[in-house]
């Protein structure tokens, strides 16, 4: 059905239209078109009474701001190996949920539970863990010996765990993926692998793995994007420190538009950031068939 | 087909529109509940015990005034954010907004409160405050261009606490004066302070105090979270060394990585040592648990801070054996140098209710209501002469008159945090640069030279040095 052939259905095919197209515009077009508009102004949301152009300032300002591309090199460090630590986990999982084990129901869903805990809850959970004084963590490797970890006291060990607690909470997202993947695979090709005498590796490499690689793109890349920003577990265990050694670019821009009150600048950072962000989207949409034919041969 | 069609939209848009302005009518505008002759007032503040008493006392208090007043409770920073972003939104649903002396220029510039002297100057009001009463070293963080934004209510200057048992133990006091050739005390100086911290950094199962000590023990406890919480005792020992607080005022050229400063940052990682590991992640109260739980020999933090822990019995393990007094001088043109703290609540400009909110502070905040809060909240430091010298006051809290007293009489050299528009942004690059310095990451020297280098640019881009 064209337009022309809607006759007089018209005004109902735009009455429905309408509300999407509204969502659209007013949920989602409308804030990130202001946020570029203020991104080319100078508003200090304490101090200065309304935004007042400064045209490109704020996107030269970037070019020669360390801390942000040190943020961005931070949070590519953590996207990255948060999404590694969780698909391998969630793989792990997932293979075992496969497995058909008893009381698997039962498992599955304790299993999931990080995954519905609030954000900032897991990180209050993860930072009492950590604490030196009062701590699980610190408390365990004493009594077995271990090393004296310092685990939110410095750079290296702040970002481990950040990953830790990430991976805690969203590794059960990828296992729930991974795993209604492996549980579309016909039992039958199972039987038949084993019956041609395949080990589990082989049975796991060469049927259930080429079978679930789509999902673990679409894992991977879901994970990817979202850990790339995040924010509320980085505020509650270490405040972007020590130093700014765990300083995420949300982290940085929170700083910018609710710490310093710098709104314009906060904005350009985002504006940049969304156009990086789509061009990295686009770049894996397209590449999405290739990857998933790469991965089966 | 058309002619139902159109029908069918005709009702499900009458019944999306009925459905629409329901939704609307239920939720409306948030409005103040007020019943017959009782006037709600709300308060937007931190969720501090110090804050939840305050609302006892006011509700107990501005009950025959008709007045109730009902909390909005957020994390401390959220506080003048909330306040702001609403300010600027015109929502009015504020009567009181709880305010600290690092917000009051922003809160100046921004007009998001009606200054108290606006009120003060109204017939009969001056009388009924008092403000001569007024601790005058607490309130000058309240007060900028030449008005008061907050109705002082908390004060919170940084002291010395340190285990009177421990500094008076005959062994200890034996031991000490081996090691470093004099004798053990109350450190009056930033060289005896280290010293001490360094002298009671024990193991586990060392004698402590002659007691074998059930887990390590620390020299010093400070808190050393970032956002402000490290800064905060930094820019202490900073001042004290003669440095300026991040910059000159007169000149408005940083200083960041000054001789004086570089010192500074030098002590305070030297200092880190003798800390409680973990202090990274550790906000006031959390270093004050860890106080009150007998591991440490000292520690440095608002009076309010120390008392609401180490000196409540279910929370402290060392009731009573705190001695408190001001901190240790450096340089003698500073004697007992700190940058002070006060608190208290401000009345948003937008609200509904602003006389009587003043008539309710006036009330609560007078010498006889403050001792009121005092019975909910024995920590409160208050800012007012008459409590401090109230015969009752010094017989119940003996520890905070004793304390109070030593700043009155003490005369430290007090300053408070500059009015400046970028200075969190500038706050935020040295306390960085101070966290990599403890973490290892930097030398304070490296890492103040870093921190000077993004000041100057921040400075410039404000305009103020070329």
């Amino acid at each position: 059905m064209t337009w022309v052939t809607l006759g007089r259905g018209r005004l109902f095919f735009v009455l429905l239209m309408l509300p999407a197209v509204v969502y659209v515009v007013a949920w989602r077009l409308a804030p990130a078109l202001y946020t570029i508009w203020l991104s080319l102004t100078q508003y200090n949301i304490v101090y200065d009474a309304a935004p007042h152009l400064n045209r490109l300032e704020n996107y030269r300002r970037i070019l020669h701001d360390g801390s942000l591309s040190e943020a961005l090199r931070l949070s590519v460090i953590f996207a990255v190996i948060a999404t590694a630590v969780e698909l391998a986990v969630g793989l792990g999982a997932a293979a075992f949920f496969d497995s058909d084990p008893p009381g698997r129901n039962l498992l599955l869903g304790i299993f999931l539970l990080p995954m519905i805990m609030a954000p900032v809850v897991v990180g209050t959970v993860w930072s009492a863990l950590f604490d030196r004084t009062v701590g699980p963590i610190p408390y365990l490797f004493d009594v077995l010996h271990g090393p004296d970890v310092q685990w939110l006291g410095t750079p290296v060990t702040a970002m481990s765990g950040l990953i830790i607690s990430d991976a805690w909470e969203w590794a059960p997202l990828a296992a729930l993926l991974l795993f209604s993947a492996m549980q579309t695979i016909p039992r039958e090709q199972h039987e038949a692998a084993r019956a041609d005498g395949a080990s589990s590796w082989q049975l796991f490499s060469r049927i259930v793995l080429p079978q679930i690689t789509g999902m673990l793109v679409v894992a991977g890349g879901l994970r990817l994007m979202d850990a790339f920003l995040e924010l509320d577990k980085v505020i509650v265990m270490t405040g972007g420190g020590p130093g700014t050694s765990t300083q995420l670019v949300s982290m940085y821009i929170y700083k910018q538009a609710f710490q310093a009150y710098e709104l314009g600048y906060a904005s350009t950072v985002i504006t940049v950031l969304l156009v990086l962000l789509a061009v990295v989207y686009a770049f894996y949409l397209r590449h999405y068939g290739r990857m998933l034919r790469l991965a089966r041969t | 087909m058309s002619v139902s069609f159109s029908l069918n939209a005709r009702r499900h848009l009458t019944v999306a529109v009925a459905a629409t302005v329901l939704v609307v009518m239920s939720v409306g505008p948030l409005q103040v509940s007020r019943a017959a002759g009782v006037t709600t007032l709300t308060f937007l503040g931190p969720k501090f015990d110090e804050w939840e008493a305050f609302i006892k006392v006011a509700n107990a208090m501005g009950k025959d005034m008709g007045i109730e007043v009902k909390p909005e409770y957020l994390p401390w920073e959220d506080v003048f954010k909330k306040a702001l972003i609403d300010s600027k939104s015109g929502v009015k649903t504020w009567d009181l907004v709880y305010a600290y002396n690092t917000w009051v220029p922003g809160i100046a510039a921004s007009k998001i409160f009606t200054p108290i002297t606006d009120f003060l100057n109204k017939a009969g009001n001056k009388s009924l405050v008092r403000p001569d009463d007024f601790i005058k070293e607490t309130t000058a963080g309240l007060e900028f261009q030449g008005k008061l934004w907050a109705f002082p209510t908390l004060a919170a200057p940084y002291v010395l606490g340190y285990r009177a048992d421990l500094l008076a133990n005959t062994d200890e006091k034996k031991a000490f004066r081996a090691k470093y050739n004099y004798d053990l005390a109350v450190p009056r100086t930033y060289k005896q302070l280290l010293d001490v911290a360094q002298f009671f950094t024990r193991k586990k199962g060392d004698s402590v105090g002659g007691k074998a000590a059930e887990e390590d023990f620390y020299g010093v406890c400070l808190a050393g979270k970032s956002g402000g919480f490290l800064f905060h005792r930094y820019e202490m020992v900073l001042v004290a060394f003669g440095a300026d607080l991040i910059y000159n005022q007169a000149t408005m050229q940083p200083t960041v990585n000054s001789k004086e400063s570089i010192a500074a940052a030098n002590y305070y990682a030297e200092l880190h040592k003798y800390q409680q590991p973990g202090s990274e992640t550790h906000s006031g109260g959390g270093t004050q648990r860890v106080f009150a739980a007998d591991r440490c020999a000292l520690t440095m933090d608002a009076l309010d801070n120390i008392l609401s822990v180490a000196e409540v019995p279910n929370l402290s393990k060392i009731v009573g054996k705190v001695g408190y007094t001001l901190l240790p001088t450096q340089v003698p043109s500073r004697p007992h140098a700190h940058v002070a703290d006060a608190n208290g609540p401000g009345i948003y400009a937008l609200s509904q209710h602003g006389d009587q909110a003043f008539q309710l502070l006036a009330r609560v905040l007078s010498t006889e209501g403050t001792k009121e809060l005092m019975k909910e909240y024995p920590a409160l430091v208050p800012m007012r002469a008459s409590v401090i010298n109230d015969p009752l006051i010094k017989r119940d809290y003996p520890k905070m008159v004793e304390a109070m007293n030593a700043v009155i009489t003490g005369k430290p050299w007090t300053i408070f945090v500059p009015p400046l528009k970028e200075w969190v942004q500038a706050q935020e690059i040295v306390e960085n640069a101070m966290s990599a310095t403890l973490t290892g990451q930097k030398t304070p020297q490296d890492a103040m030279n870093e921190a000077q280098a993004k000041v100057v640019e921040l400075f410039k881009r404000a305009g103020y040095i070329k």
